[in-house]
């Protein structure tokens, strides 16, 4: 039995929005995506800023 | 029940539509109540939302930041992840190499003139500067070497500045020696040599570099013209901390030889080809045409057969046996100067070219003082490059 993630209430197997919060049900890897995405562009921005003051080290 | 926004039918007691998210009217009801709307709000999904739209906001950061760094640094910005690379190379090596590729060919390049084909060359190492460390500084010396000698491109990428400044002094102080052979020299630059120890410097008279698979009737080519130095001795400072004498032995060079001096050597030869060249009246194999493309091909195979510098060979031993009243054949005569300079080939033969390089790096060395062998080579040669 599935429920919604947002008010834990039963979800139908072919409900497209939760009939009690309205929220759109999406799938787990989803949310897992999201996820992974926020820690690589985090990961990103601080390489990006590493590289930045390295090039300044590098070029003295 | 209807859904009011859909048509889909929906429970008496279902808040939201399952199929479009609308709500019902007894959906209108349950959000009149602002507990139940805090309740929603509270929810997981409604977090994760919050969620996905901070993930746009810090992508969208980070392209500005991106963006700003780029034009501030412009492609600096990536140097200290070829420095990293570089690093982990020479680690797993456990020596230095070098990081700038000398090998590119191009094809399908326009190439209109001598002026073009120079520049051409230049700009394939001037693109790769940004690998190399202390750039700026190198970059400096480099341009002043090619400006001052009349060579298209000089790199020296990651080696260290004391030493490049000991090579700058061998390179003007050559041509100082050699005016007249300025201009068919297109490249001195550093290199992984195929195996460690294959050479120290090494003088190639042509390079096929540009336009190489074309038709000549369709684009012109570039030759280069170049002397590499082997980045196993001439970025490894520890090794040229040791005396040249130390590894290639005794007596092997001429005498007070010195790693920068080795150069010297390798120009040698470079001079002797541009005396040929001068003896064939034609300027440089830089930039070859229609026209030129066959007799160049012949001038460089007939130069690899070394009949020319077995006939300078030849006229400098006849005078000087007849000046110090001696009887030497040619591998004595060459033995008179250094070990190097009596190379043999594998079948025996006197490597002439080898001779007259050495007896250059002689009098590049020890000016007055070099051997009397060295003084005839060095002056028989000059009367081709009058
Ligand atoms: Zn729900
Ligand atoms: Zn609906």
């Amino acid at each position: 039995m599935k429920k919604c993630l947002n008010c834990q209430k039963e979800i139908k197997d072919n409900d497209k929005y939760c009939r009690n919060c309205g929220c759109l049900i999406e799938k787990n890897s989803h949310y897992i995506l999201v996820n992974i995405l926020t820690i690589l562009v985090t990961i990103a921005i601080i390489i990006l800023i590493i590289l930045f003051i390295a090039s300044y080290m590098l070029s003295r | 029940m209807k859904c009011i926004n859909c048509g889909v039918e929906v429970d008496v007691d279902d808040n939201f539509c399952y199929k479009c998210g609308h709500w019902t009217a007894n959906g209108y009801k349950y959000l009149q109540d602002y507990s139940n709307v805090k309740k929603i709000e509270n929810g997981t999904v409604y977090k994760h939302n919050k969620k996905l739209n901070n993930l746009i906001v810090l992508f969208s950061l980070g392209v500005v930041i991106f963006t700003g760094m780029l034009l501030i640094r412009g492609s600096d910005l990536f140097a200290p992840f070829f420095y990293v690379k570089k690093q982990i190379t020479n680690l797993i090596n456990g020596y230095n190499t070098s990081i700038i590729k000398v090998d590119n060919i191009y094809n399908n390049i326009p190439i209109n003139s001598y002026e073009e084909a120079r520049d051409f060359i230049n700009k394939d190492f001037l693109k790769q500067s940004i690998l190399c460390d202390n750039k700026n500084k190198l970059l400096q010396i480099e341009t002043d070497i090619e400006n001052q000698n009349d060579i298209a491109s000089v790199t020296f990428c990651d080696m260290n500045y004391d030493e490049v400044l000991k090579i700058q002094e061998v390179i003007n102080k050559m041509f100082n020696l050699f005016p007249s052979t300025k201009g068919a020299l297109t490249n001195i630059t550093i290199t992984n040599a195929a195996s460690n120890t294959e050479y120290i410097a090494y003088f190639q008279p042509m390079h096929q570099f540009v336009n190489i698979n074309n038709d000549i009737k369709e684009y012109n080519k570039v030759n280069k013209t170049q002397i590499l130095l082997n980045s196993y001795y001439y970025l490894n400072n520890d090794l040229l901390s040791n005396s040249i004498t130390n590894v290639v032995g005794e007596n092997f060079y001429v005498k007070n030889a010195t790693w920068e001096s080795a150069i010297a050597h390798e120009i040698g030869h470079y001079i002797t080809f541009a005396a040929y060249l001068k003896e064939k009246n034609i300027d440089n194999i830089t930039y070859v045409t229609e026209e030129n493309e066959e007799k160049i091909n012949e001038l460089v195979k007939e130069f690899d057969q070394g009949s020319f510098a077995k006939n300078i060979l030849n006229t400098a031993l006849n005078n000087y046996n007849i000046k110090y009243s001696k009887n030497l054949n040619l591998n004595d005569f060459a033995k008179t100067i250094s070990n190097y300079a009596a190379t043999l080939d594998k079948n025996n033969n006197l490597l002439c070219e080898e001779t007259i390089a050495e007896a250059i790096h002689d009098y590049y060395l020890n000016g007055s003082n070099m051997q009397n062998s060295s003084r005839e080579i060095v002056y028989t040669l000059k009367n081709y490059l009058r």
